[in-house]
């Protein structure tokens, strides 16, 4: 039951103790979802590499290019107070500040939810509508993930066992993009289980009466956090109507595939992403929304 | 925290700390204490309750200040001199005959100190239990339900205990599995119990005639009802601390809501003299009457009788879910007969519950939904049968008010119903057919102060006004209604005797300790109890220690559960204090030669023919005498229900209330929110305000979880979400922050001052207010709890249930 554990100061010292555990090895920054699940003993490190004291994973900058770069183990709270954030990415702000609770928002990491590849996790898809990189870090040296590559199965990604995200970095958006992210939960607050998220950037065209161009993320509606280009097609070019989210609305119940809970059947949470997505959109492109924060409702 | 060879002073309460440790903050809450009380009596002016020193006052908890200095004493931080901590084995399978448990590997693991299997305990002594001894401490021969605990162990630590665990092995040969209760009840199902079957108990009761009832109704409401499991959820799991003291008194620390039965069942089971058992309350973080069992009582006190070391056993919240008891499943089936005018001529109730394993409190859970079959209405014919059965299932137990929940969950929902069948009001429904003084219950019972119709009258003219506000606003997805509910609720056991006792004495320094029969589980009775006897002492209520809990302490004076500490130990600490006074002031005047009647102990002082010294000064005149002082109450009402016909007066007093729910159902995703609730009790004269609206504040938020979320998730006799991860329970931004707490103005003759007392009801009507509130909202109607999301998108697109 021993655990060793190493506390790197460098990406180097950590790419190090990844390779030396072949594969054995657990990445701890916030540890606010693997300490949970080894009070579960669901799972049983035998070897930690503490990787939030790195400062290379810390900082939220802006780059000459307008690219913004948030290092991996930057907590929610950062995201949701960064000045840099809140103007580049409104949504990103949002989201963040409505993660869990405060101690979770204090402790927790952005990198180290995306990481976790949670198909409920609300960073993932702000992550797919806003086309991020993940940069990696290993022992050939680094490597640039695009984030539609990045989620590979449930609570699986494109890292290999000996990488490292050291940092994202989010290009910036065309000029008249607007953001948006909504979710669903069943209680207001601290709701792990069953949600159900949106993420939403689009652009409108002719005089605002369309939408001239989308991207998304989903969550909570499959293996892993999700994006679908067929359904930002869908909604390319067009003038949001019931017609239109009818066809989404078909469209998702088509091809997702959300896993079912003890609270939830698989179609009921097909409803609700079609309702939450319809509703995310429209808080983009209108402007209306009934809801608190980001929950929809 | 680390306490010794535990021997405190008599008058000191072991959960609170040290009486040195509390004399800190003493002066503190003199201050509070004394502030509060000039406040109140500057804004009472001419209140007819004026002589009243503190009745009806928001005096500061008397245990507050330990609480929040973190001082208060919780089993599971306590640590002792060469302490063991125990881990138990359960069973992996809802139904097995156990053919061999292997503890070899086990014994040689790395720290175990002590392994006790059912095999080490004598037959008579292995079967415990609230109501029956059926239920054994560890599993012998066969297992009832997965978690049950087959094996203890105590290890130098708790990670080794829990090792050791993994190292037992048992074989068991699986047997048919019982989950549901029509199949417990069907033909050639495997009987569960050895004694009875699958059958816990089988109730009847009628009153009048039920067909004429029926013959004589315009409209007759027949539909089904189906409430889930549901767990307390209090946040302190089980846990306690077995020693055996230097005087060899097998001690047993641990947060329970009644002492005094474990006790009796530590001195059955370890063989001991009553004289050699004690049993401590630490500060109870929570209980709802989930801590009225046996959890870790015996098997900790068995090992540190066999280990001769103090055993720490403290439950996981997966123990608290898999293998404590639960709210019971419970299917109701329901006729209700009316006259047009709204006349209720007859009701006729079949309820069927799953009561789990063991039988726990399924008897008395069953009893008092026997007796609350139509509460609080008139019922001219009525007729209820109520079956509890065995299930491979964990024991289904008590909680907050025994089943009434539900039975009022099926009844207003179809008197709302009616009430819309009829073109009426839910308030003229109920003032047709609502209780009041001099009418009968189904028992034969006749009732006095009773305040249904006051608790109503309260309601009304906010309905009005909320319907008038209401009214064109619902557009959309987003539907606003209204929904009313009742409770009626008999206070303290259903139909057995059940005395509380007090005892007040004095010290020569002044302090005055209460030494009350049933502990306080965090609801604040120790303040309300000390306010009592003050009151009837004639002292100031900040000199009061009371002392509780403690079962070489005080007397048997039963559980705090049934909401019965305000009015049974409340009218037990009345007749103690005034017995104090008595005796106090009969000592003052034998000192001083004065005649008798010419001293009184009044406002904390004593006047003495035309002198007035204080109480202290009468302390020291009284001098050593004053061990002598001793005041005793006991109270008793005369209570009997015969259990074949049910007639009888099964309860001394009954509590009524009205709520009033404002929801918003969004119909596209089948969410509801509670907006508002308005809640009026007729709860007698209200002891500490404060306290009461706590404890109705708390009942809401309890309500609303098991309206809209919790549900314990069970699959072929498996719990499936046994974390607050997959149980919903409701948050502080899921219960609304807008809760009207109102009292209306009653007295009861029977109680403290008039008191009857809060508790558990304010639970009561919140399901069935927020069902039928949903029902005004998007005209469907709801059957079922929890009514979650997809259940409510299930039934707005018609797909029922």
């Amino acid at each position: 039951m021993s655990c060793r554990y190493t506390a790197a100061r460098t990406t180097a010292e950590a790419v190090e103790a990844l390779v030396a555990a072949k594969g054995e090895a657990h990445v701890i920054a916030g540890g606010v979802a693997l300490v949970i699940l080894m009070n579960e003993k669901l799972v049983e490190p035998s070897w930690l590499v503490d990787v939030s004291r790195i400062d290379a994973l810390h900082g939220i900058d802006r780059l000459s290019d307008g690219t913004v770069r948030i290092g991996a183990a930057v907590t929610h709270r950062e995201v949701a107070e960064s000045e840099i954030i809140a103007e580049a990415f409104p949504m990103m702000s949002e989201m963040a500040a409505e993660i869990a609770c405060g101690r979770i928002m204090n402790k927790g990491t952005i990198g180290g939810n995306i990481c976790l590849a949670d198909p409920q996790g609300d960073p993932p898809i702000t992550m797919l509508a806003l086309d991020a990189t993940m940069r990696t870090v290993g022992p050939d040296g680094r490597r640039d993930i695009p984030v539609r590559e990045f989620f590979v199965d449930l609570y699986e990604t494109a890292l290999r066992d000996d990488e490292l995200l050291q940092e994202i970095l989010i290009p910036p958006m065309k000029p008249g993009s607007i953001t948006a992210f909504g979710k669903y939960a069943a209680r207001k607050a601290m709701d792990y289980t069953s949600t159900i998220s949106a993420a939403v950037r689009l652009i409108r065209g002719a005089g605002n009466g369309r939408i001239e161009e989308i991207s998304l993320g989903l969550g909570g509606v499959g293996q892993t956090p999700v994006y679908s280009e067929a359904l930002e097609e869908m909604l390319t070019n067009v003038r949001p109507s019931d017609e239109v989210f009818g066809r989404v609305r078909e469209r998702l119940f088509a091809v997702m595939e959300p896993i079912e809970d003890h609270l939830y059947s698989a179609n009921y949470k097909r409803h609700v992403a079609a309702v939450t997505l319809r509703r995310t959109v429209m808080k983009a492109f209108s402007g209306t929304w009934e809801g608190e924060g980001v929950l929809i409702r | 925290m680390t306490v010794g060879d535990w021997k405190e002073p008599e008058g000191e309460k072991f959960a609170l700390g040290t009486v040195e440790e509390q004399a800190r903050w003493q002066a503190e809450y003199h201050r509070l204490v004394r502030d509060t009380v000039e406040r109140e009596r500057a804004g009472r002016g001419t209140d007819v309750d004026v002589d009243l020193r503190t009745i009806g006052m928001r005096i500061p908890r008397n245990d507050a200040l330990y609480k929040v200095r973190g001082r208060a004493r919780y089993a599971g931080n306590i640590e002792m001199e060469g302490m063991l901590y125990g881990r138990f084995v359960r069973s992996q399978y809802p139904h097995a005959r156990i053919l061999k448990i292997d503890i070899s590997k086990a014994e040689t693991a790395p720290g175990v100190k002590g392994i006790l299997t059912a095999a080490e305990i004598p037959d008579d002594r292995l079967l415990v239990g609230p109501i029956s001894d059926d239920t054994p401490i560890l599993a012998r021969d066969k297992v009832r339900f997965a978690g049950e605990p087959i094996v203890a162990i105590v290890a130098e630590t708790e990670q080794q205990a829990e090792a050791a665990c993994l190292l037992v092995e048992v074989d068991y040969e699986p047997l048919e599995t019982v989950i549901t209760p029509e199949q417990a009840l069907a033909e050639g199902t495997v009987r569960i119990d050895p004694e009875d079957g699958n059958v816990i108990t089988d109730l009847h009761h009628s009153q009048g005639d039920i067909e004429i009832g029926f013959t004589e109704a315009d409209i007759i409401l027949e539909n089904d009802f189906e409430t889930e499991p549901i767990d307390h959820c209090f946040l302190e799991t089980p846990a306690g601390v077995a020693f055996v003291d230097s005087d060899d008194v097998l001690t047993v620390l641990v947060c329970t809501q009644y002492p005094h039965y474990h006790h009796k069942q530590l001195a059955r089971v370890t063989g001991r003299p009553m004289e050699r058992v004690r049993v401590v309350q630490t500060v109870v973080g929570g209980a709802f009457g989930g801590k009225m069992d046996n959890t870790v009582e015996c098997a900790s006190a068995l090992l540190t009788l066999k280990t001769g070391r103090p055993v720490k056993i403290v439950f996981t919240r997966e123990e608290v879910f898999t293998a404590t008891t639960k709210r019971h499943a419970m299917k109701i089936h329901q006729r209700l007969g009316a006259t047009k005018d709204g006349r209720i001529t007859a009701l006729d109730v079949r309820n069927l519950f799953d009561g789990g394993a063991y039988r726990s409190y399924s008897m008395i859970c069953s009893g008092r939904c026997v007796i609350h079959a139509g509460m609080p209405y008139r019922i001219p014919n009525l007729r209820v049968r109520h079956t509890a059965v065995f299930t491979n299932h964990a024991p289904s137990g008590a909680m907050r008010s025994f089943g009434v929940v539900k039975v009022a969950f099926a009844m207003e929902c179809q008197l709302n119903e009616l009430a819309d069948k009829l073109g009426m009001s839910p308030i003229e429904i109920r003032r047709i057919n609502g209780l009041v003084d001099g009418d009968h219950t189904s028992t034969g019972q006749t009732l006095t102060d009773v305040g249904l119709l006051k608790s109503l009258d309260a309601i009304e003219p906010i309905y009005e006004q909320r319907q008038k506000d209401l009214a064109g606003q619902s557009n959309g997805t987003r539907r606003r209604g209204l929904g009313i509910a009742c409770l009626g609720y008999g206070i303290g056991y259903s139909g057995v005797r059940n005395p509380s006792t007090a005892r007040v004495r004095a010290e020569a320094d002044g302090t005055v300790t209460a030494f009350c029969g049933t502990p306080d589980i965090g609801t604040g009775s120790d303040t309300s109890l000390a306010m009592v006897a003050a009151e009837s002492a004639g002292i100031a209520v900040d000199r009061i220690r009371v002392v509780s809990g403690d079962s070489t302490k005080t007397d048997d004076s039963g559980p705090t559960s049934a909401s019965r500490t305000t009015y049974f130990s409340g009218n037990a600490a009345h007749i103690a204090g005034q017995d104090f006074k008595q005796q106090f002031e009969t000592a003052v005047a034998n000192k001083l030669h004065a005649p008798r009647e010419e001293v009184r102990l009044q406002e904390d002082s004593v006047i003495a023919r035309n002198e007035r010294m204080t109480f202290e000064e009468a302390c020291r005149l009284i001098g050593d005498e004053i061990d002598g002082i001793g005041g005793y109450g006991k109270f008793d009402p005369d209570i009997a229900v015969n259990i074949l016909t049910f007639e009888g007066n099964p309860y001394p007093t009954y509590v009524f209330a009205t709520h009033l729910v404002e929801i918003e159902v969004d119909t596209e995703l089948g969410t509801t929110d509670l907006l508002k609730a308005w809640c009026a009790h007729d709860a007698g004269t209200i002891v500490n305000p404060t306290g009461a609206e706590g404890q109705i504040e708390g009942g809401v938020a309890m309500g609303v979880g098991q309206a809209l979320w919790e549900r314990v998730v069970r699959q072929d006799g498996y719990i499936m979400n046994p974390h607050y991860r997959d149980y919903l329970l409701p948050g502080a931004k899921d219960v609304t922050q807008e809760i009207e707490s109102i009292f209306v103005d009653t007295h009861d003759r029977t109680g403290p001052y008039g008191a009857k007392g809060v508790a558990e009801v304010s639970l009561i009507p919140i399901p069935a207010a927020m069902a039928s509130a949903v029902a005004d909202a998007v005209d469907a109607r709801p059957s079922h709890l929890p009514m979650d999301a997809e259940y409510m998108l299930g039934l707005l697109n018609g797909n029922g249930a």
